[in-house]
């Protein structure tokens, strides 16, 4: 039986119901009235970031992020930074109540700093268990700008691919063990592995050492007939929602034995009902039986963020038993 | 009458309302001391509302919170989560589907009274649809969406049941997330001929925010409704061109003001929005009103907005030697 290792995915709650889970929320109006500093609102950020990696870890978790408690949204953060980019107005993120603000393209796409560096640093410090680093992928950040420069989708996402690629490096020289980048898009578009094979293609072969593992992560949708191109990228892992793309369950087995290794995005990241985890168990192992993976993540089918707190928590609890129930 | 004016439904509400709300989630005012300020504000916004010579009026909706959580909260089957992040530093709290889903009495019935009482022009009732609030909700129970959604369309029907026989003459049915899955854009057409079955006499509305519209049109034409109304003016009136290309025979709801920003529109842009649409409808068949919701501007923007929107109206009524 392969290792199942409980993982969070990328986002989590940065506010709970309790008063003492609301510090980031006050801050952060306070700051707007003109009652708090950048400085106070750097120093709850850290606060919270500490508090978010040490929830994950008291629930079991063995692969934490930082929460992403200082990511707006999942693109601007990243693309606020890069050369040649604005940032717009507020859009709908796909099919969900959640907003983020879109980035214009008005330049060559150049990436000038790290970003996620300084964020790896101090959460790597604060958790006692290995931090994973999420980096947003190339192909859907050119899918949710506006392109007014390149005019040319595969273009635009090669663009991105180059500043990704700069930020993975510097995340690896920082110490990063895994990094994930997250492709949401690859699952929304037809011709999604077509424009995005090549850019993706350049990340997966990036020189790395041994104990780095780089991955690929997708959500809210099916690979489908594109799931074997994207297997034979040389990422060392794909992670997967098998939620909403359970469908791709089926293709995964024709990589049975073949060294892959997976992240199953079996507990849903975005309904409050809660998974038993005897069951979650049951079903890592018949996937286990079929795809005969080295070893696994087992984690949420998205991120966590689009749940209450208290619900994020107990999701992040079912994964840690159920994948203890898988190693006994 | 062609061109009528009307808005979406939400309209800001005063800072003593807002004030109110806080103190009453904190346990410091009871039930009674909020609700006068409800209506002490409804009262206000109907004036508002006839003050600026709007022809359809809406109560402003000062009683409700989270427009999916509000109906939730008075219905059987639902439970409300904890918060929730939407954007930057917005939370809101989502509805949770945890048992089949009822109607267990009039929701809005008695503002609906309420409101109409105060006014001589027809007020509108508005209640969010049901294939938002499956979308909008967590469920728990159904495990099956088109489940949940026909529960949701027989309970809610029966509040529009209640609006009919209280003398709503306009119900407006909210599917803002229709535009957000074109996919199931069947769906909503069948909860929408749950909603508006038997009103005879009653003119049916539905209010869809901007989305891929291109991808539900014509099929929207199918909901069950006599009008739609639709973000126009945040669309870039893109959508006339496909209206040109398959006649729209509903009533439309012409949004001509752009509620997400802060600049109030000039009274020649507006005429000219109306006079675009002009080249696709026939004038009975628009009305005019703002693209969405109006709770997110302040009660300045608000009655500016709507100023500019009224005498633009007008104007194009002149021109176009209309009554
Ligand atoms: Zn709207």
């Amino acid at each position: 039986m392969g290792k199942v290792i409980p993982a969070n995915l990328n986002n989590y709650p940065r506010i709970g119901d309790r008063p003492e889970q609301q510090k980031l929320r006050r801050t952060i109006a306070a700051l707007d009235r003109g009652e708090a500093s950048l400085e106070d609102l750097e120093r709850v950020q850290r606060e919270v970031t500490r508090e978010v990696i040490l929830e994950q870890v008291e629930a079991g978790i063995q692969l934490v992020t930082d929460g992403q408690i200082r990511w707006d949204d999942p693109v601007t953060y990243f693309a606020r930074s890069l050369e040649g980019i604005r940032i717009a107005g507020l859009v709908r993120f796909f099919d969900t109540n959640t907003y983020f603000r879109q980035p214009v393209v008005e330049a060559p796409v150049r990436w000038q700093w790290p970003v996620l560096v300084d964020d790896f640093r101090f959460a790597a410090e604060a958790s006692p268990v290995p931090v994973k680093a999420v980096v947003p992928g190339p192909y859907t950040l050119a899918r949710l700008s506006v392109d007014r420069y390149y005019s040319d989708l595969p273009k635009l996402t090669s663009a991105y691919a180059a500043a990704v690629r700069e930020e993975i490096r510097a995340l690896m020289e920082a110490g990063a063990q895994v990094i994930q980048i997250d492709e949401p898009s690859l699952v929304r578009h037809r011709d999604a592995v077509e424009v995005a094979l090549p850019a993706l293609a350049g990340l997966a072969e990036l020189e790395r050492s041994d104990s780095v593992r780089l991955g690929l992560l997708t959500y809210w949708g099916t690979l489908d007939q594109n799931l074997d191109r994207v297997l034979e990228l040389p990422f060392d892992f794909l992670a997967l929602d098998l939620v909403e793309g359970r469908r791709d369950l089926e293709g995964l087995s024709r990589w049975k034995l073949k060294g892959k290794v997976f992240g199953l995005g079996l507990v849903n990241g975005r309904n409050t009902k809660l998974e038993d985890p005897a069951e979650l168990a049951a079903a890592v192992k018949r996937i286990q039986d079929s795809c005969g993976f080295p070893w696994a993540y087992l984690q949420p089918s998205c991120g966590l963020e689009f749940l209450p707190r208290d619900t994020a928590r107990r999701k992040l609890e079912i994964i840690a038993e159920a994948a203890r129930l898988v190693s006994e | 009458m062609a061109l009528l004016t009307t808005t979406v439904g939400s309209f800001p509400k005063p800072d003593y309302l807002v004030k109110a709300r806080a103190a009453f989630s904190r346990g410091q005012l009871d039930m009674e001391e909020l609700r006068e300020k409800e209506q002490q504000a409804t009262r206000e916004c109907i004036a508002l509302q006839e003050r600026l010579g709007l022809d359809i009026l809406v109560d402003g909706e000062m009683y409700r919170g989270d427009m999916a959580t509000y109906f939730a909260e008075h219905l059987d089957g639902f439970r409300i989560s904890g918060l929730v992040r939407s954007y930057g530093n917005r939370y809101y709290r989502k509805p949770i589907i945890v048992g089949p889903v009822r109607w267990r009495g009039p929701i809005t019935v008695d503002w609906f009274r309420f409101a109409q009482s105060l006014t001589p022009k027809p007020m509108k009732a508005i209640l969010t649809g049901p294939y938002t609030m499956m979308d909008w909700s967590f469920d728990e129970h159904y495990g099956d969406r088109r489940d949940a959604a026909l529960d949701l369309a027989r309970a809610l029907h029966e509040e529009v049941v209640a609006l009919y026989q209280a003398g709503a003459r306009y119900i407006q049915i909210d599917e803002p997330a229709i535009s957000t899955r074109p996919e199931e854009i069947e769906l909503a057409i069948e909860t929408m001929q749950i909603m508006t079955a038997g009103l005879e006499g009653c003119k049916t509305i539905t209010h869809i925010c901007y989305g891929e519209f291109e991808k539900i049109y014509p099929q929207m034409l199918r909901l069950a409704v006599d009008q739609i109304d639709l973000e126009m003016s945040n669309s870039g009136f893109d959508m006339l061109q496909l209206f040109r290309s398959h006649p729209f025979e509903k009533e439309i709801g012409l949004g001509v003001i752009d509620v997400h920003t802060h600049v109030i529109e000039e009274v020649d842009t507006v005429v000219e929005r109306i006079e675009m649409a002009l080249e696709v409808f026939r004038p009975e068949q628009v009305y005019v009103d703002p693209d969405c919701g109006l709770k997110t501007r302040t009660s300045e923007e608000a009655e500016a907005k709507l100023r500019v929107m009224v005498e633009a109206r007008d104007r194009v009524r002149k021109k176009l030697s209309l009554a």
